[in-house]
């Protein structure tokens, strides 16, 4: 192990340790915020699918977003793990971490679906962009 | 896919499953083409939620680590909450894709494609910090570790 990654496994170990003794108001606090992160972003997918009269059980949306929240927070300790001492992050590290997550065909399904997001918002902010 | 299986007993089951996979992939095509094709005045609303629920998981990680006094730099939210609406999006083709006719969904293949999706280390670590909590929590009960 490199004094990098034994850097980056503490400050993995502090965040953990952190977050495990917080005070018990700020633990229940933390867990609020996290059962409402996940039924936003439940209700948000299953609002955009019966927006266009496709929407699934409810279960489905559900799962999905356990998923995603789940996938959220694994990728944060990617980035604690892939952060210097002043608190940047290697992109480039991260994204080593991020793709290690995911079987290599959902990784670059993935990365397809950023990619295709991202363009479509530089589109849209640039067409707002001209509107102004 | 093994072949010469086409014969007479088996061709009204191969027939069914053709016809499921087809169902499947109408469901599928289907849900794909709808949200590409909305009204302008329904897109622009999907945007919105879109960006709402990602905005709303960025600045609760961020809040939840603020809270324990050990907050990374805002871009990593962006970027943690992007992959996550990401992959919570992703799953969702696999439950069409596993829909019945009726709109029901059959959870175990539809679960199992999900664990597909992940390195089985990473699939395995999924909910990190509900594991920990859980575990700290058996912890405490049982008097390894206290307040």
């Amino acid at each position: 192990m490199t004094g990098g990654q034994a850097k980056g496994e503490k400050r993995v170990w502090e965040w953990i340790r952190k977050a495990k003794s917080a005070p018990p108001d700020a633990k229940a606090e933390i867990w609020v915020l996290y059962d409402a992160a996940v039924l936003s972003v439940m209700e948000v997918f299953k609002r955009v699918d019966e927006l266009v009269e496709c929407a699934l059980p409810e279960a489905a949306y559900a799962i999905a977003a356990e998923i995603g929240v789940a996938v959220a927070e694994a990728v944060l300790t990617g980035a604690l793990r892939s952060s210097g001492e002043d608190g940047s992050i290697s992109l480039g590290k991260l994204t080593d971490e991020i793709a290690s997550l995911f079987q290599p065909w959902f990784f670059l399904q993935l990365m397809d679906r950023l990619e295709v997001r991202s363009k479509m918002w530089y589109a849209k902010a640039e067409h707002e962009g001209e509107g102004k | 896919m093994s072949a010469g299986r086409s014969n007479g007993s088996q061709k009204p089951q191969n027939e069914k499953e053709k016809g499921a996979v087809a169902t499947e992939s109408e469901r599928f095509r289907e849900w794909i083409e709808k949200p590409q094709n909305p009204p302008p005045e329904l897109k622009s609303k999907l945007w919105e939620l879109y960006d709402g629920a990602e905005l709303g998981l960025k600045e609760t990680l961020k809040r939840m680590d603020e809270l324990v006094g050990h907050a990374l730099d805002d871009d990593i939210y962006a970027i943690v909450a992007e992959i996550g609406m990401a992959a919570a999006e992703a799953t969702l083709p696999f439950a069409h894709r596993f829909s019945r006719e009726d709109g029901s969904v059959e959870m175990s293949r539809f679960l199992e494609k999900v664990a597909d999706m992940f390195s089985s280390w990473a699939f395995e670590a999924l909910a990190i910090r509900l594991k920990l909590w859980a575990l700290m929590q058996l912890a405490e009960r049982l008097g390894v570790v206290g307040p």
